[in-house]
């Protein structure tokens, strides 16, 4: 569960201030929701406020149970670690043996051999393999997808989903997709997200040909939403 | 069998062959009838190519006394109604029955085609010329309907699952039947530790920084062998540069501290305070991939990042020491305890200023361009290339605000046996710290909002 008491908040979106939520009170139980809104970029934000990842200027978000990354969100996975050191801080942060971790990451993706190298040298997809098996080793409450999940016919792909639907049973899951059948194959109903409100959404295919989702700037390789920059004051 | 009896057995499998070919079609013909009783098993038929409609259709014409272009209707015809009975009474898939209904449409028109251009249609071995381009097309056009109809079906099924929070089955195939299997047992295992551990509400922020710290450890592992060795040179050079300035105005001892180790101390932790400040600050900003994971914040990323550097110095110093006193370059300190605790002391308002930095730059980007103008100014009264007591009274001032002048000189009077400081003032330093580390904390908790993750 999910609740919001008071919120708001401000935020920017191409260098463009926001407000993003005023005043929100909204409570969220347990179930499968698609994250729609007018913008991709602005169910981002969304999902970093929903996910607990950055708190509101104003009021709190409350989040009970276990709550996971932004699941596929490419930034994520990244940097001169390699896929162990990067398994062993994941399995650390949340308490899983890192040796088991590991064991069902190499065995699930398809290039078990990329993970002793510096991720900064993998191929996307490898990075996105990792990425999401990763995600199935520690069980959470709710899993926050940001991302589309693995469509291609492959082992993968295939090995992925059975588990993932095993873990979903019971749980709450928040999708940030821009394929309507990932969010129709997954979800109930729609988290809608229109002028600084949040509402949920019965009727989930009515509300996906009204938020129709498309991918952000990000997911089609044209940079990030916000202004963050990784020069570094060191020299 | 006798060969008598076995051509009663086929006159009376033929009889009733007929009996029943007229019973389902008793408005054909007897020969028709029993054309169409025979295509009633293509609509269910296991395969799918056309071979099967061709061979009907060419033997049907076969049996023909002659082939008028009326007769050949018939038997077109007859065809097509044996394969719309078939339909109505098998199970025979809609997309199925349409790909016969489309099959014999284009063997009837490639058929008759050659017909009407007198090619032996009748002839054994005889295949119309483009009969597998035309076919092909027609079963490609029907797989992919029939997987657009089991998606649609698979989807479903998969919403009813959902919707009553049922796991869906994804099927896959044998060979990786046994990896799901292992898999299952594997996440089990790690359900089950995971179940066992304390939940204690302090645990996840302690278990958060361990795991930063020792990610940041393989961070620095994983940097470039050159910048580690940087770490070691780096105030080596600066203590050469000293050095050679003091020599050169011919001054040996600085009030009773042999130049060299004075440079050396001076050097060494002036180059940990940049690093720990300037790796911490930017640890704020450009660790914002890992500010994805709900225990980790900012201030997190950026202190440890600055604690993992500030911990290379526990090497670099008694390597420095050690070698430098190998050479008769440098005197060993005085009190090793005093200097340790200074030392560590500068790291941690290394840390405090670098936190203060990290919130303002998350607030305001453009701080971070003003990076090495910080650097220098904080050089200079940071007690590396002098000690306030070198200075006239009048300017002592202008050096003494900065902690870190205070700290430099107080790990001075502890590393040598012959120098005091007279101007170094302890609770000066402490207050400076305290100050920085509560600004720092009440900044870290302001930027929050303000800090998207990556």
């Amino acid at each position: 569960m999910i609740d919001f008491f008071s919120v708001s908040d401000r935020n920017s979106v191409f260098g463009r201030s926001i407000d993003l939520f005023e005043n929100v009170d909204f409570h969220l139980p347990r179930g499968r929701y698609a994250l729609l809104a007018r913008s991709p970029e602005q169910r981002r934000l969304v999902l970093d406020v929903l996910a607990g990842l950055r708190p509101p200027r104003a009021g709190h978000v409350s989040i009970s149970g276990s709550i996971s990354w932004p699941i596929g969100r490419s930034s994520v996975v990244r940097g001169r670690a390699t896929g162990y050191d990067f398994i062993t801080f994941v399995s650390e942060l949340y308490g899983v043996d890192a040796d088991q971790a590991g064991d069902i990451v190499t065995l699930l993706v398809s290039r078990p051999d990329y993970i002793d190298q510096p991720i900064d040298t993998w191929p996307p997809y490898v990075r996105q393999e990792f990425n999401f098996a990763l995600a199935l080793v520690p069980e959470f409450d709710i899993y926050v997808v940001d991302a589309p999940m693995p469509y291609e016919e492959t082992r993968f792909t295939r090995l992925w989903q059975a588990l993932f639907e095993e873990r979903l049973v019971g749980k709450t899951l928040i999708l940030s997709s821009y394929r309507p059948k990932q969010l129709l194959d997954y979800c109930a109903k729609g988290l809608v997200y229109e002028g600084g409100q949040l509402f949920i959404d019965h009727d989930l295919e009515s509300c996906i040909e009204r938020y129709p989702a498309r991918p952000a700037r990000e997911e089609i390789g044209l940079g990030n939403a916000d202004s963050g920059q990784y020069t570094e004051l060191d020299f | 069998m006798s060969s008598n009896e076995e051509r009663i057995a086929q006159w009376r499998a033929r009889r009733d062959a007929e009996k029943s070919s007229r019973a389902a079609h008793p408005d054909l013909p007897s020969e028709f009838a029993l054309i169409a009783t025979r295509a009633e098993a293509l609509a269910t038929g296991d395969r799918e190519d056309a071979d099967g409609v061709l061979a009907l259709v060419l033997e049907s014409l076969r049996s023909m006394p002659s082939t008028t272009i009326g007769e050949r209707r018939q038997v077109y015809d007859a065809v097509a109604r044996g394969i719309e009975r078939g339909v109505e009474h098998g199970d025979a898939q809609s997309e199925f029955a349409e790909l016969r209904r489309r099959q014999l449409r284009t063997i009837v028109r490639l058929v008759e085609n050659d017909a009407r251009l007198d090619i032996a249609v009748t002839d054994p071995g005889y295949r119309p010329a483009e009969f597998d381009d035309a076919v092909g097309a027609l079963l490609s056009g029907y797989r992919r309907r029939r997987a657009l109809r089991e998606g649609a079906e698979g989807s479903r099924l998969r919403r009813q699952a959902l919707l009553s929070d049922e796991s869906f089955t994804i099927s896959v195939s044998e060979e990786d039947e046994g990896d799901l299997l292992y898999l299952r047992q594997r996440l089990a295992v790690v359900d089950a530790a995971r179940g066992r551990r304390s939940i204690h509400q302090l645990r996840p922020r302690l278990d958060a920084w361990r795991a930063l710290l020792r990610f940041e450890f393989a961070l620095l592992r994983a940097e470039s062998r050159f910048a580690l060795l940087w770490s070691l040179l780096g105030p080596a050079v600066l203590m050469g540069i000293l050095s050679f300035a003091y020599f050169f105005i011919g001054t040996h001892t600085i009030l009773n501290m042999d130049v060299p180790t004075f440079a050396m101390i001076g050097g060494a932790t002036w180059f940990m305070l940049r690093n720990t400040m300037f790796r911490t600050s930017t640890g704020f900003i450009n660790r914002r991939s890992l500010h994805n994971f709900e225990a980790v914040t900012p201030a997190m990323t950026g202190i440890s990042v600055g604690m993992v550097y500030l911990s290379s110095y526990s090497v670099v110093f008694p390597v420095l020491i050690l070698g430098g006193y190998a050479i008769d370059l440098f005197t060993l300190p005085a009190n090793v305890g005093g200097v340790v605790f200074w030392i560590a002391c500068t790291g941690a308002i290394g840390l405090a200023i670098g936190s203060v930095f990290g919130c303002i730059a998350v607030v305001w980007p453009y701080f971070r361009q003003l990076g090495p103008v910080i650097q220098r100014s904080l050089m200079v009264v940071s007690g590396t290339f002098l000690v306030s007591e070198q200075l006239p009274t009048d300017y002592r001032a202008f050096i003494l605000w900065s902690p870190l002048t205070h700290a430099l000189q107080l790990l001075r009077t502890a590393y040598f046996e012959n120098y005091t400081s007279d101007d170094a003032d302890p609770e000066f330093f402490f207050a400076w710290l305290g100050a920085l580390i509560v600004v720092g904390a009440v900044g870290q908790r302001l930027i929050r909002s303000r800090s998207n993750p990556a």
